[in-house]
């Protein structure tokens, strides 16, 4: 089951879901609008190629806008710490976005239950497009599981800036 | 929870969703395939500016079908008129769609309850493809909700045919 607006906003007031900047505001009728945060990371092609290397350098998004270009892949993260132990997060794109063609997650919406922390986005564009720190970009959902819980306590959750693959490329992984 | 065909057929029967036209053959075991409506949008412009009101052209699918190209971003839009006050529809591609590499949306799948439209699908093809009026082209799912409803009331409701992004009104309203 998916939560609807009134219990994301009750669970939040009870700690059950954490999302830290809250504004009511930002809730829709069966999702929270997240903002991208101020700090885009390009991937670099030793990474994607799974040769040792850094990172692609981390820059800002200008305030007058940043233009980002097809056929590369940014990540960018959340403005809000978003997590809860009790209801499994997924994350996607605004449709406003969607429609601009920039996409927010590559076929990885699912997140874990666990701890709270900034989410990172994987963006990439059909055509070259311009965005801005702070735009309302995304949407997070809340789903209800069955089972006993166990929760996630892998190394993603420790950043709170853009974070690149952690996983070293072999196939048994 | 997700509904199953057969709930999916009751629940349209009962109006408690809606999808119109209604088709029972569209009905999948936990789906039902909506059709590509008639109508493709593009943007003039090549950069998008989020912050900018973007103009858009608007070009009728012939009958010999369409070609879309892998570096633009097409609005297309469901035949059938769909939505809820009581479960949360997610879209997605029918898997005969994305094996010859189209999206149907820009990872925006999630529909509010409440939302009664024509569905703006955000059509990106990763090789040309070719698309036709009244293909099936994607399944929506319903999905059961845990708590008080709450209806959308937001800018697209009631859209009809393809709906280009409206996203410059948050930085309207942000001033």
């Amino acid at each position: 089951m998916i939560l609807t607006q009134s219990e994301i906003d009750a669970e939040v007031a009870k700690g059950d879901i954490i999302i830290e900047p809250y504004a009511r505001a930002q809730l829709n009728p069966n999702s929270y609008n997240y903002r991208l945060g101020p700090i885009l990371r390009e991937v670099s092609p030793e990474r994607s190629l799974g040769t040792p290397g850094p990172d692609g350098e981390a820059f800002p998004i200008e305030v007058s806008g940043t233009l980002l270009q097809p056929g590369r892949v940014y990540l960018g993260h959340t403005v809000e710490k978003i997590g809860s132990k009790k209801y499994v997060v997924s994350l996607m794109g605004r449709s406003s976005v969607g429609r601009l063609g920039l996409y927010l997650q590559l076929s990885a919406d699912l997140g874990n239950l666990g701890d709270a922390h900034c989410w990172t986005l994987e963006l990439t564009c059909v055509q070259p497009i311009v965005v801005y720190p702070n735009m309302l970009i995304g949407q997070v959902t809340f789903w209800l599981p069955v089972g006993e819980l166990t929760h996630y306590s892998g190394p993603y959750t420790m950043h709170s800036d853009p974070v690149g693959s952690l996983r070293p490329m072999r196939s048994a992984e | 929870m997700i509904l199953t065909g057969s709930e999916i057929q009751k629940e349209w029967e009962a109006k408690r969703i809606k999808i119109d036209p209604f088709t029972p053959d569209q009905v999948n075991p936990n789906s039902y395939n909506f059709k590509l409506g008639r109508l493709i949008k593009h943007y003039k412009n090549r950069v998008l500016d989020s912050k900018i009101r973007q103009e858009a052209v608007t070009e009728e699918i012939p009958a010999g079908g369409l070609v879309l190209q892998p570096d633009r971003i097409y609005l297309g839009h469901t035949e059938e008129t769909m939505g809820s006050d009581h479960y949360v529809p997610i879209i997605r591609a029918r898997s005969s769609i994305a094996r010859i590499g189209l999206f149907v949306h820009i990872t925006a799948d999630l529909i509010d309850i409440g939302s009664y439209n024509q569905w703006t699908l955000q059509l990106h093809a990763i090789q040309p493809v070719r698309v036709y009026a009244g293909m099936l082209i994607g399944q929506v799912t319903f999905w059961c909700v845990k708590g008080t409803i709450t209806l959308y009331q937001g800018k697209y409701q009631g859209s009809k045919g393809p709906m280009e992004s409206e996203i410059y009104k948050d930085f309207q309203s942000d001033r």
